[in-house]
């Protein structure tokens, strides 16, 4: 696989470049080469072994990635559309095998074994799919029916997953297994940035543009890892690309395959196609009728499809679901899908935030913008109040991956508008290449339970026994950081009209930026060990010497609970933690003791939450123990 | 030439980005204590992105080296080029002298304390003269690398035939990539300046039960050998001048060949004639251009070895000694 990367890593400047651009991208990469071989010499020399040899080969990889990238925003290829979709095709041809270091999961091995039956028995019951499931090539022995799958009336059992991926991915599979399904997907992603690139093109977006943020669009998150596993996300943002591109150019030969595949995708996307029909409609005079039927009969079918599958025309899901709630969780979801630092944009694919900033200047956007953003409303809407809303066990930002496209479109032409936004492309290019890395280096890490932290929150907090986490914020289980940077994202907001997010002098060579964010760096590592005024006791800072995580790690749907930990006569935790009083929230069926700092508390049986209030007498490590009974405590709330 | 709001800006930055690096050390070397001095650094080649690293390196690497060598690889990114979004100082422009300037404060003015200023000041003005000659820092670093602060009148010359010699090599291209490799061992520099030869034969140390006699010459010792050991760590003392592969004593008879425990320290490394160990058992010690690895030999014992006889030549000079620091 590392020679395979490397003679992918030397093709990729063939496709890009010519003469002395190509002398001069080759000459760069051997130098990396010959400096990470007198790196690795020096490592023995100086004993520096702390480090993990095949992350160093992954960000030796990407650090090749990022000199063509750094190379191609200054030289000038022709044909992006084609020479992204090439090395797109090449990088995720050496992405896949390493996504295999850690068994399908969240929704893929459902859709394998779809195929799977498709392939073998031709039908869509997976009854003795699950029978023999050690025989599955899906390589998941423990695979069960999900919760809600519907069951047919002479005990079929399908799936609650949309029959067309699968479909898809039958002549990948054929030929070459679970790879050739993986690699379907990853066609995909190849078709997707072809089409993104066209699309910039056809929306006014300069070539100098293109090549500076497609790198991060086509080899960064989300896509790049949506765009290796079996997803259909992927599929379906090239799907609501070329729809949009037939709808702007008013061909149909584009968008009726495109929005026809899109809504067999998923259900869910039914929502964009709704939303496009009146552009669809928009200035045709004569065949208006018969567009019309045709667009409705498009987004009709997948529910002729379901219901044929189902036995219901909405599946899982209810009508009731389009009916707005109480505007909460609506707020929540918004700044979550933005902000949030598990699986927000800010956090997971920074450049695209770009997007979400672009709207600030809707006037001044794209009219494929103005028509997407417009698209995608009624989804984004009734995405907001769910409590799925970031995504559940799959990799980040999975219900928006389909609106990548459209964000990238914003963040393009913002970044053509404004200086202040290409002095923020380096910091953000920075933390791109950071989770580029960590997630094909540790592919498993992709996903994370739904508790309020991030995965450099845990490890931060693991390595310090200090509460990192509550310095992101989290809407998943909102805390003041989540307040503070929804109220900086709506001031920034306001600010990028002014285009006043950085200051470069008059020759543009000092950006503040970095300084801006070298300086919050060190104020969150030095408050990140202090100890805060709230303590959830599953978080990855605290010490745990016994009990167990409720709900447990792998529970369905864990993120409508609770969470807290299970504690028994003789468990003990320690943690960091202010001197003064706090509110302790806890359950208990039974009535339990605890010492917390020497003091003990007597808990009063609580079958639901119920609060107490507890001291702690010193700032610092301290000792919580369970000296008698059971009890499942949540959090600690400092009063004063 | 800059503006004041430039300049101001400049000024401005370089204290933000010092005082965040100052507030992020963590660790008491030399090298994590320079972070503040390594962030004005970064700010002047234009790279400030590399503090974000930088910061980052300095709070989550606990192992000391593994650290270190973080640290020099941002410092190498920040001299190769930096941001390429805006307008870095790139090494071959005619920013040169200042890439060199600040190349040689970070390779040899670190740790401060150890800096003899009036001997640096000539290394650093020569380094700077010859990247102003050659309109590139390649050469300028490597000779400020190399180049001993003892005697300072090697440096004086070296430097005086490198500035004559720069006006005839203009015509060859710098390679950020040698500097970037100079740069990415900072701290270590004086190893890479005196003890190269630890690229191909890194020192190593097994468990060790350590001895520590220093024997005169002309004298005899017999010491018994622990259960498994397999050889013995030995040095000279004072035996800096002698040629390299001079006899110090023997060992059961067999010759031992070891040199001076401290030849590689950058006062002493000039006048010696000594070589760098062939099986080297040293640890580095320092930090920075005041980095070297001592002179520990391992000598191996044949197998099942109960005692050694060691006898010190006597022909040594009267106050070398002969080190038997460990049994390994």
């Amino acid at each position: 696989m590392i020679i395979a990367a490397a003679i992918v890593l030397l093709i990729l400047p063939f496709i890009f470049f010519r003469g002395s651009e190509l002398v001069r991208a080759l000459r760069n990469q051997f130098a990396l080469y010959a400096f990470a071989t007198g790196v690795w010499v020096f490592t023995r020399t100086v004993n520096a072994i702390d480090f993990d040899p095949y992350i160093a080969i992954v960000f030796l990889a990407i650090a090749q990635l990022t000199l063509i990238s750094i190379h191609l925003a200054t030289a000038q290829p022709r044909n992006l559309a084609t020479r992204f979709a090439l090395a797109a095709a090449l990088i995720y041809a050496i992405i896949i095998p390493t996504q295999f270091r850690s068994a399908l999961d969240g929704d893929e091995p459902f859709y394998l074994l779809v195929t799977e039956s498709i392939v073998h028995d031709h039908d869509l019951d997976l009854a003795n799919q699950y029978r023999d499931i050690a025989k599955s090539d899906v390589g998941r022995p423990d695979l069960l029916p999900q919760l809600g799958d519907p069951v047919g009336p002479h005990g079929e059992q399908y799936s609650r997953h949309e029959p067309f991926l699968p479909l898809l991915m039958v002549p990948g599979y054929v030929l070459f297994g679970v790879q050739g399904a993986i690699a379907t997907i990853a066609l995909f992603g190849v078709l997707l940035v072809r089409s993104l690139v066209r699309w910039l093109e056809d929306e006014g977006i300069s070539d100098a543009t293109i090549r500076a943020l497609m790198p991060l669009i086509v080899f960064g998150p989300p896509v790049v890892f949506y765009a290796v596993r079996i997803w259909p996300e992927v599929p379906a943002a090239f799907c609501f690309v070329e729809a949009l591109r037939g709808v702007r150019q008013q061909r149909g030969q584009r968008w009726v395959p495109a929005l026809f595949a899109l809504v067999m995708l998923k259900l869910r996307f039914v929502l964009i196609g709704v939303m496009l029909v009146p552009f669809i409609l928009r200035g045709r005079d004569r065949s208006r009728a018969l567009v019309a039927g045709c667009a409705l009969a498009i987004l009709g079918l997948p529910l002729l499809v379901v219901w044929l599958v189902s036995g219901s025309a909405t599946n899982v899901h209810t009508w009731r679901e389009l009916i707005p709630v109480a505007p909460m969780p609506y707020v929540k979801g918004l700044f979550g899908l933005i902000l949030d630092g598990a699986t927000g944009i800010a956090f997971q694919a920074p450049l695209f935030l770009l997007g979400i900033f672009a709207l600030a200047r809707w006037r001044s956007m794209p009219e494929g913008f103005r028509v997407g953003a417009i698209a995608s409303l009624l989804y984004v809407v009734t995405l907001l109040p769910r409590s799925e809303w970031h995504g559940g066990w799959s990799p980040p930002l999975r219900y928006i991956v389909v609106f990548i496209p459209l964000l990238a479109l914003g963040a393009a032409a913002l970044y053509e508008q404004s200086r202040a936004v290409r002095a923020w492309l380096a910091p953000i290019a920075v933390w791109t290449i950071g989770i580029t890395a960590h997630g094909i280096a540790e592919p498993w890490r992709l996903f994370h339970i739904a508790n309020g932290e991030n995965t450099v929150g845990e490890w931060l907090s693991a390595m310090f026994h200090s509460d990192f986490s509550r310095l992101f914020p989290s809407y998943i289980r909102p805390n003041f950081a989540a307040i503070v940077a929804a109220g900086v994202f709506g001031v920034v907001l306001v600010v990028c009209r002014t285009g006043a997010l950085a200051c470069p002098d008059r020759r543009g060579r000092l950006s503040c930026t970095s300084l801006l964010c070298a300086v919050l760096l060190a104020l969150f590592f030095h408050f990140g060990r202090l100890p805060g005024d709230r303590v959830e006791f599953e978080d990855a800072h605290v010490v745990h010497n016994g009990g167990e995580l409720y709900p447990y790690e792998y529970q369905v749907a864990r993120f409508i609970y609770r969470g807290g930990w299970l504690m028994k006569h003789g468990d003990s935790m320690s943690f960091l933690a202010k001197r003064g009083s706090y509110v302790l929230f806890y359950a208990s069926t039974q009535p339990a003791v605890i010492d917390l700092g020497g003091h003990a508390f007597h808990l009063d049986t609580a079958p639901t939450y119920a609060m107490t209030i507890v001291d702690v007498p010193v700032t610092g490590p301290t000792t919580l123990r369970c000296l008698d009974g059971s009890v499942n405590l949540d959090r600690m709330d400092r009063r004063d | 030439m800059p503006d004041r709001r430039s300049i101001a800006i400049a000024v401005l930055a370089a204290v933000a980005a010092a005082v965040a690096c100052a507030a992020s050390v963590q660790f008491a070397t030399p090298i994590d204590r320079a972070l503040p001095f390594l962030a004005v650094v970064v700010v002047l080649l234009n790279a400030p992105v590399a503090l974000l690293p930088l910061i980052v390196v300095e709070n989550v690497i606990v192992d000391e080296p593994t650290r270190l060598l973080a640290i020099g690889l941002v410092m190498a990114f920040a001299f190769s080029g930096g941001e390429r979004t805006s307008r870095p100082l790139r090494a071959d422009e005619t920013s040169a002298p200042l890439v060199v300037f600040l190349a040689v404060l970070v390779l040899r003015w670190i740790p401060l304390h150890n800096v003899v200023i009036w001997r640096e000041l000539i290394i650093l003005a020569g380094a700077v003269a010859v990247a102003y000659v050659m309109r590139g820092p390649t050469l300028a670093v490597l000779l400020a690398l190399f180049s001993p602060a003892w005697p300072a009148k090697v440096a004086v010359m070296l430097f005086v035939v490198a500035v004559l010699a720069a006006f005839q090599l203009r015509r060859v291209k710098s390679s950020r990539l040698v500097v970037a490799l100079v740069i990415a061992f900072f701290p270590w520099s004086g190893v890479m300046a005196r003890g190269w030869s630890a690229f191909i034969h890194a020192p190593r140390q097994g468990n060790r039960h350590y001895l520590g006699y220093a024997l005169k010459s002309g004298t005899a010792m017999s010491i018994d050998v622990p259960e498994h050991a397999e050889a013995v760590v030995v040095s000279g003392a004072n035996t800096q001048r002698l040629p390299c592969g001079t006899i110090l004593g023997t060992i059961n008879g067999a010759p031992i060949k070891a040199p001076d425990w401290g030849f590689m320290r950058r006062e002493q490394f000039f006048a010696s004639r000594n070589c760098y160990p062939r099986d080297p058992a040293g640890r580095i010690r320092d930090y920075g251009w005041s980095a070297w690895i001592d002179g520990a030999e391992r000598i191996p014992l044949p197998y099942g070895t109960k005692s050694i006889r060691i006898a010190v030549n006597p022909h040594l000079p009267k106050n070398a000694t002969l080190q038997v620091e460990a049994f390994e």
